[in-house]
């Protein structure tokens, strides 16, 4: 088994391109897919999954296993109730685990005598990611999971995550705009802007290597480290790369470290520096 | 067994009574005669299969389905299995109904002529439900489809009345050989049309 | 085993597993040929990322605090005696640092300082 390997991808939708030459989703970690609505993540995930067929390129997906899928929309039929649900799904699956879908539901809180069409939005999608997790896969590709859900749910998703990733083996892509969810739980992260990646690494890493300078309105600092500027009613924002050397060489500027939602906001929404 | 095929009978069950029953209402209130019924089964019968591949192309399950590493050719193979199982079930309704209708209006009832309905019926809804598959898979709104198979079997029944229809195949048994043969090629290329079509579209 | 990281602590995640469990070896807490946690179940129970324990790990193997034995997990070297000591011996200095900072800053003189060791290490 290994990663799972974008190569050479290319999809277009009218104006808009998804252009990836190498993507990489390594075995055994989280890799979080964050950037605009619109900047090309669920084209990718549909195209990860085969659903989506681009113009150019491959996916190698590491594994003979098939992926588990979470899209936002709940696909299962709305007059099912669990007991009809576990009978397709084992029709439809190799391997499928009957007992930990129904421990699952009934863990989520589920009602096995409810009929699809009354679940609630949180429900839906916890409802799809035990799907996911009950039969053998290669990797879970997640669009966008938790929206929807309370920070309670949200917490328990992520430790299902947490479970699933305790054998090597397992391999995570995750999209989401909580970026909290995302700071907590991807090892990796891969921005997408307008098609392209444009920042692709260790979670931790990416953190700690941008800053931002929170300044006056009116101020107009140069240098270099300083790659994005964004102008706010109430200051300026710089996104500083190279965080220890641009504090090292501008003691008196106070450059803290960026978390994920500064860096997402100042990459889409800042200017070029 | 085809992977999907539960999935297709568990989340039409719904249909399989509202058809047969519409079925049985119809050739009721039209009482045109006892082979009717199995001409409307056959249009009927197709507007499952227009419906459930829209339905599933709505709910996302068709993405769900392939993203989950399921076949495209198995997909449309349980589609056209569903269509298998809809058309029997609504040619056997529509005996049923034939047989209601004899019992109601006393008419006279030809094996001859209701094996022959029931050939050219099973063998235009197998062309009708095929088309509906491709016509669904291809392009959106296949309602609209649903609508002109309805009118369509409206028009065709009002202008030439169903006694003339069997007149005219009853006479020659090539004409109706032929006919039918004709319905299912264009089947059988409906399906390899459908195949290529979800073969290249994404879902 | 007990690890308790933190956000607000300057050093970074994967320097606060290190250091905590190297002590928690040194100090004989966790003992020789103890099986730790696999670097997948500490990073679940922690709530953080498996590269970050990883690290950790490593860090810890280099510097032979710990083995791993494929298959099986990691297991707590013997550490020596002098390890052990030289360990004791950072603590202490760490501790009388303190004391003399402060009884330089308040002006109590080197020789009280001494009196007081003195008293303390024959117990009270």
């Amino acid at each position: 088994m290994g990663d799972f390997i974008v190569k050479g991808l290319r999809k277009t939708y009218g104006d808009f391109s998804l252009e990836i030459p190498e993507l990489v989703f390594r075995r055994g970690f989280v890799t979080g897919v964050v950037g605009d609505n619109g900047a090309g993540k669920t084209t990718l995930m549909r195209c990860m999954t085969g659903a989506a067929l681009p113009e150019e390129g491959s996916v190698d997906p590491g594994s003979p296993l098939p992926a588990g899928a979470v899209f936002d929309e709940c696909p299962f039929p709305q007059e099912m109730r669990a007991r009809q649900l576990s009978s397709i799904f084992s029709s439809m699956f190799d391997g499928w685990d009957d007992q930990r879908f129904r421990g699952m539901l009934k863990s989520f809180g589920i009602d096995e005598g409810k009929k699809v069409k009354e679940y609630s939005r949180g429900m839906r999608m916890k409802a799809q990611v035990a799907v996911a997790l009950s039969h053998p896969t290669g990797i879970l590709v997640l669009d966008e999971p938790t929206a929807g859900m309370d920070p309670a749910a949200r917490e328990e998703f992520l430790d299902c995550i947490r479970d699933y990733m305790l054998d090597e083996s397992s391999c995570v892509a995750i999209s989401s705009h909580i970026t909290s969810d995302i700071e907590k739980i991807a090892d990796y992260l891969v921005f997408l802007k307008d098609g392209k990646v444009i920042i692709d690494g260790e979670t931790s890493e990416i953190l700690s290597r941008y800053g931002v300078l929170h300044a006056p309105r009116d101020s107009d600092i140069c240098g270099s480290g300083i790659v994005r500027r964004r102008t706010g009613p109430h200051g300026c924002d710089y996104l500083v790369e190279g965080l220890e050397e641009f504090s090292a060489a501008h003691p008196e500027l106070k450059a803290d470290p960026v978390t994920l939602e500064e860096l997402m906001i100042l990459i889409s929404k800042g200017e070029e520096a | 067994m085809n992977r999907l095929l539960k999935k297709e009978i568990a989340s039409n069950t719904i249909m399989f009574v509202a058809l047969p029953l519409s079925i049985l209402i119809y050739s009721v209130i039209m009482q045109s005669g006892p082979y009717l019924p199995f001409m409307f089964a056959a249009f009927m019968g197709a507007a499952l299969p227009a419906s459930s591949v829209d339905m599933d192309d709505k709910s996302g399950w068709s993405r769900f389905a392939v993203s989950s590493g399921i076949p495209r050719k198995t997909m449309v193979d349980a589609k056209f299995m569903l269509t298998l199982v809809t058309m029997s079930v609504c040619q056997a309704v529509a005996f049923l109904g034939a047989m209601l209708i004899v019992l109601i209006t006393g008419c006279e009832f030809s094996i001859d002529d209701a094996l022959l309905t029931i050939v050219l019926s099973v063998c235009l809804g197998l062309m009708l439900s095929s088309a509906a598959l491709y016509i669904g898979y291809r392009f959106k709104g296949v309602a609209i489809f649903v609508v002109i198979l309805i009118l369509g079997f409206i028009v065709t029944v009002m202008l030439f009345g169903m006694q003339r229809i069997l007149g005219i195949f009853s006479d020659s048994i090539a004409a109706t050989a032929a006919v039918c043969v004709a319905f299912l090629a264009v089947t059988a290329l409906l399906y390899i049309l459908t195949l290529r079509t979800v073969r290249t579209r994404d879902f | 085993m007990d690890i308790v990281v933190s956000n607000s602590d300057p050093r970074p995640i994967y320097e606060q597993i290190y250091s905590q469990i190297r002590s928690q070896i040194i100090n004989g807490v966790l003992k020789e040929g103890e099986l730790l946690p696999s670097m997948r179940v500490l990073a679940k129970d922690l709530r953080i990322s498996v590269i970050t324990t990883k690290r950790a790990y490593n860090d810890l193997e280099a510097e032979g605090l710990i083995t791993t034995v494929g298959g099986k997990g990691c297991y707590v070297s013997s550490v020596e005696p002098s390890v052990i000591r030289e360990g004791h011996l950072v603590s202490i200095q760490e501790s009388i640092r303190k004391a003399a900072d402060e009884a330089r800053e308040n002006g109590i003189s080197r020789e009280e300082l001494h009196e007081i060791v003195d008293l303390m290490y024959d117990g009270d």
